[in-house]
């Protein structure tokens, strides 16, 4: 009997809801920033996690599953990133990089569970490896960007 | 004339064993200077890598040695490789470097994290069969 693939299915569903989050954050945080760098950069971020998300769909397509999108994902009430406005007020540029890099934290974390996860097929951990990448790649420079503006003020 | 001599040596060859006409059979299978994967290898293609991953290092390089114009200008160089080679994650990961290197002046913060970003993107690639 051929293995099931719902297993997969629920955590890469599981991080495509996170990381069209995390994309949704980076719009947001690119929205609201007052320099014109760091929105560059954001937006960049936004338009990096969208095409991750969508590697993750496919994945789940090939699996046989139907993938979660932005239209599932907005309907739900559990999300991190996208209260960004709401949180960060009028703390300008440091509170939305301290905003983000506690969405970052919380998306790295949910890729280092999916990665820890023994029960997945060869094909997936090698899509959510390549994903995990940019995850932690984002993460590493928010956090870079964190210190660098707390340093400053 | 020539087909005459060709058809002449044909009926002459046609009862002879390969022993007897003095040609060894090898069963072992012919050795190539390439192995069969190699032979469908894309050179043009292998060329774009070729220099995008040397792109991708003078990157590194000139922001190590603070050369961000040469930095900037070898980040455009592989966003325009990777577009052209359809290597999107790659592409994403280089639009960030260069939103990260910014247009002029010093760059953001958290430029050396998007760098190594593209560097793990390259290394997959060159894992790949």
């Amino acid at each position: 009997m051929a293995p099931s693939n719902d297993h997969d299915i629920k955590i890469l569903n599981c991080l495509i809801e996170t990381t069209i989050d995390s994309a949704d954050g980076y719009a947001e945080a690119a929205k609201n920033s007052e320099n014109t760098r760091y929105r560059a950069v954001f937006s960049q971020r936004a338009s990096e996690r969208r095409f991750v998300a969508s590697n993750l769909q496919q994945q789940v397509r090939i699996l046989g599953g139907e993938p979660e999108d932005e239209g599932t994902v907005l309907a739900k009430a559990h999300r991190v990133c996208i209260n960004l406005r709401a949180a960060v007020g009028s703390g300008g540029d440091a509170a939305i990089v301290d905003e983000v890099e506690r969405c970052e934290d919380h998306i790295k974390a949910k890729y280092e569970d999916a990665i820890k996860d023994t029960e997945l097929g060869v094909a997936t951990r090698a899509v959510i490896n390549e994903a995990f990448i940019s995850v932690q790649s984002g993460h590493d420079q928010m956090r870079e960007i964190k210190h660098a503006l707390h340093a400053a003020t | 004339m020539r087909r005459r001599k060709q058809k002449k040596l044909q009926a002459s060859l046609a009862g002879l064993t390969h022993q007897q006409l003095g040609i060894q059979v090898s069963l072992r299978p012919v050795k190539t200077a390439y192995s069969p994967r190699m032979q469908i290898i894309d050179f043009s293609s292998l060329q774009g890598f070729e220099a995008i991953y040397a792109d991708a290092f003078a990157i590194g390089d000139a922001a190590l040695a603070e050369d961000f114009v040469e930095a900037r200008f070898r980040t455009r160089l592989v966003i325009a490789g990777a577009k052209e080679l359809g290597m999107m994650a790659l592409f994403h990961a280089a639009k960030v470097v260069e939103a990260t290197l910014g247009d002029c002046g010093p760059p953001l913060p958290g430029y050396g994290a998007a760098i190594l970003g593209l560097a793990k993107h390259l290394r997959p690639l060159s894992r790949r069969p």
